[in-house]
């Protein structure tokens, strides 16, 4: 068949059920703007030096295989992860929508069949109603995402260096992405209608084809995905309520005052006078010093001066960096294990920067790294500050309570001899984790979304095989089966379908739980697990409880009538 | 796949159709030995249920039957895979169905044409020559761009019998032609299929009506899927 021939019967057999059609359009163009959307932002995350940093690192080593999680790399993953996963629920919706008259496309396809078409013809011609579905779906789809990015770029709650935008790898992402919902789109009909029995379906009295084997399929499928997508979420969100990892620990009455190239002699004296002060309990340094490649990655290099466990940063073993030492090295419980495993790592010796640092302690990875706008759960080295370059210095004044006699103390200090900026160290925090904070709201906004397709999903495949049983279920009535028996018979089949999915979701759970095994203490993982099931099982038995609803509303006769 | 000298059109041999599954089966045909020449016409009676649209079915390729040899054409369709049946439904058979069968999105044209953009072989051209033609024949060429909700339920089995001769078969297959229709309609169509007959199509039509069956030259009778009379009608 010529292609302007299955284009023209694309784009006509979709008018006849306009309605399904819409519904189709928008779920698509929803779904899609939302893959993008969400690659766009996750991407611009992932987009800035610490990212690099961590891509250089290898994200599975630093978030799982370390205690550490980097967040922008699980947030990066999962939430394209949750996309895509929610793009394929979509597609499963889709195909529920284009057979939302069965009987009448099984009809269609079997005259076709009579008339001479192969089921590669037909294959063919539903991967163009798909194509066409799909293709006009995604325009709304891509400004969408665009309108989105827009916004986020117009709010003052979140900044980004550069303006976020649909850029080119989006559009890597898109040109992958329509192919693949076309064919999967396309598939579930194609599956349905191509195996239709022509002499069955051609009779005056034919019931909508059926497939049971499928529909197990689809709803356990649908049930694992969202028992993976719910659970993730569930920890995501339960982590971010209990202030581990992604909250970070924004220290009370804390200045942090950042000094851009100052002199390090001049710092050097403003930390001697400060850690003087009465009105200044203690006083950190920290300054940047660089990135070397240890092992074969990378790991940040921060000199610093003063009592580290102020800054929430523990010392495991070993000991503190103190006045007048050189060439010793603290290094982070990351780097530690990059470099020697669970091996021994105090006494051995670092080279950085051509010079070997012997390690004379292990601090634990801290908190508090998002005030100064790096991830502090990245391999970390902690040189003394006097080896520190002049380069951007940060000095961390605890105040007890009296912020602006600490103000005032710093600045008379300074005198106006080099410019400086001040601010609380728990704003710096918030602000430095606000990008992460909304990266996991958008992350349980789409299983949110997910699970609402999923129940969309689940009813569409319910309502399709309680439909094709609605004469037997007349039958059942007219013989005297009271209707709550029909009902519960049918939500019973539902779950019957649904418990390999389940299963299948709470082992996939049980890996995933593993792997981010630091974020929550065990019994956390748990009640996240108890509480998916919870709420899966709840959506199982709405998405069956109203098709089997709807199928005992008619009188029996009215279904009697067609047998 | 060898093709026999002056075969018949249709040369079915023992021939019987089983429905059900493993516990429960159901005899819809059995025994039948039928031979149909090309350009004949014959008409199949009976019944409901003694098996006269499942014996069109299997004529058709539409299914496939349980036992005996049935050669079309002098093809043995046993060994036809599902896309060489749909080869020869779409070059050697054209189809009638009782409730028309038109597809709703496209126009009458489009419906006429469908069948013959499947071939693969013909250029736009052509096909637009045939739909024209066949729409003429059958009258309706001044309703080529109606969708079938647009059509009265003769003027649909018009276009459906306009698909069907639009294809030039060397068999046409009607089930139940004029069962939704009229007596004026009807009698319309049973003219088109006359004329079809007339320019050479073999003509298969089942149907209740015994005065329909009786103006086919050759009536064929079922009862509980067995073939109980053969006749020539005179007149």
């Amino acid at each position: 068949m010529r292609l302007s021939a299955d284009l023209t019967l694309a784009l006509r057999l979709p008018l006849g059920k306009p309605f399904a059609t819409a519904a189709t359009a928008g779920l698509l163009a929803g779904c899609m703007g939302l893959a993008l959307f969400t690659f766009s932002f996750l991407y611009a995350l992932l987009d800035g030096e610490d990212a690099r940093l961590n891509r250089f690192l290898g994200p599975f080593q630093a978030a799982i295989a370390s205690e550490s999680n980097n967040w922008e790399v699980i947030i990066f993953i999962a939430g394209n992860g949750f996309a895509l996963l929610i793009l394929f629920l979509a597609c499963v919706n889709v195909g529920n929508l284009l057979l939302s008259d069965a009987g009448k496309r099984s009809r269609e396809m079997a005259v076709q069949q009579a008339l001479g078409a192969t089921r590669r013809q037909l294959i063919q011609q539903l991967l163009w109603e798909s194509a066409v579905v799909c293709g006009f779906s995604s325009i709304p789809g891509i400004l969408a995402a665009g309108w989105a990015l827009e916004l986020v770029n117009a709010s003052a709650l979140l900044y980004f260096e550069e303006p976020l935008r649909l850029g080119l790898p989006a559009l890597a992402v898109f040109c992958v992405l329509l192919p693949a919902t076309v064919v999967l789109a396309a598939w579930l009909p194609a599956s349905r209608l191509i195996q239709t029995d022509i002499e069955e379906a051609l009779r005056e009295d034919a019931a909508p084809p059926g497939n049971n084997r499928l529909y197990g399929l689809l709803v356990s499928l649908q049930v694992t995905m969202i028992v993976v997508m719910v659970f993730t979420a569930l920890v995501f969100a339960m982590a971010v309520y209990r202030g581990r990892g992604a909250q970070p620990h924004g220290l009370p009455n804390t200045l942090v005052a950042e000094f851009t190239a100052a002199d390090p002699q001049f710092i050097g004296s403003l930390y001697r006078r400060l850690s003087e002060s009465d009105a200044i309990d203690d006083v950190v340094l920290r300054s940047r010093i660089g990135l070397v490649t240890l092992k074969g990655k990378q790991a940040l290099v921060l000199g610093y001066a003063g009592p580290l466990h102020r800054l929430g940063i523990r010392l495991l073993e070993g000991r503190s960096l103190g006045p007048g030492d050189e060439a010793v090295v603290l290094v982070n419980q990351n780097l530690a294990w990059q470099l020697r495993g669970d091996k021994l790592i105090l006494g051995r010796f670092v080279n950085l920067y051509n010079r070997e640092y012997r390690v004379v302690g292990r601090v634990a990875d801290g908190d508090a790294g998002a005030a100064f706008g790096v991830s502090e759960q990245i391999p970390i080295a902690y040189l003394p500050f006097s080896q520190a370059a002049p380069s951007i210095t940060s000095v961390v004044i605890m105040h007890g309570g009296q912020e602006k006699q600490a103000r005032e103390v710093l600045a008379r200090f300074v005198d106006g001899k080099v410019p400086y900026r001040v601010e609380r160290h728990r704003d710096r925090a918030d602000f430095g984790m606000a990008l992460t904070r909304f990266g996991l709201q958008v992350l349980t906004a789409l299983g949110c979304f997910a699970l609402l397709l999923t129940m969309a999903g689940i009813y569409g495949l319910t309502a399709d095989a309680v439909k094709r049983r609605d004469r037997e279920i007349g039958l059942l009535r007219a013989l005297g089966t009271r209707d709550g028996q029909v009902v519960w018979d049918i939500v019973r089949e539902g779950f019957r379908v649904m418990l390999p999915g389940l299963l299948i979701g709470l082992l996939s759970v049980s890996v995933i739980a593993l792997s981010l095994q630091n974020l929550l203490p065990r019994s956390l993982f748990l009640f996240c697990a108890l509480a998916t099931t919870a709420i899966v099982v709840a959506v199982v038995s709405v998405a069956t409880w109203l098709p089997a609803r709807g199928a005992v509303m008619p009188e029996p006769h009215e279904a009697l009538r067609h047998l | 796949m060898m093709k026999a000298m002056n075969t018949s059109l249709i040369d079915m041999r023992d021939i019987g159709k089983t429905y059900g599954g493993r516990d429960v089966e159901t005899r819809a045909l059995n025994g039948i030995d039928l031979r149909i020449e090309k350009g004949e016409f014959v008409s199949f009676t009976g019944p409901s249920g003694c098996g006269k649209s499942t014996l069109l079915s299997l004529i058709g390729l539409l299914a496939s039957f349980t036992s005996g040899r049935y050669r079309f054409d002098g093809l043995d369709t046993a060994v036809l895979d599902r896309d060489a049946r749909a080869r020869i439904r779409n070059r050697r058979i054209g189809f009638i169905f009782q409730s028309f069968n038109l597809l709703s999105g496209l126009t009458a044209a489009e419906n006429v044409a469908l069948p013959l953009h499947r071939r693969g072989n013909l250029g736009p051209a052509e096909i637009e020559a045939r739909v024209e033609t066949a729409l003429e024949k059958v009258g309706m060429s001044h309703r080529r761009r109606y969708l079938p909700s647009q059509l009265s339920g003769g003027q649909q089995q018009r276009v459906a019998v306009a698909r069907a001769l639009a294809g030039r078969p060397a068999l046409v297959l009607a089930d139940e032609p004029t069962g939704n229709l009229d007596s004026k309609n009807a009698k319309k169509v049973t003219a088109l299929l006359a004329s079809l007959n007339a320019e050479g199509a073999a003509v298969c039509l089942v149907t209740h009506d015994a005065g329909l069956a009786a103006q086919a030259p050759r009536t064929v009778e079922l009862l509980d899927g067995r073939m109980v009379a053969d006749q020539v009608n005179r007149g």
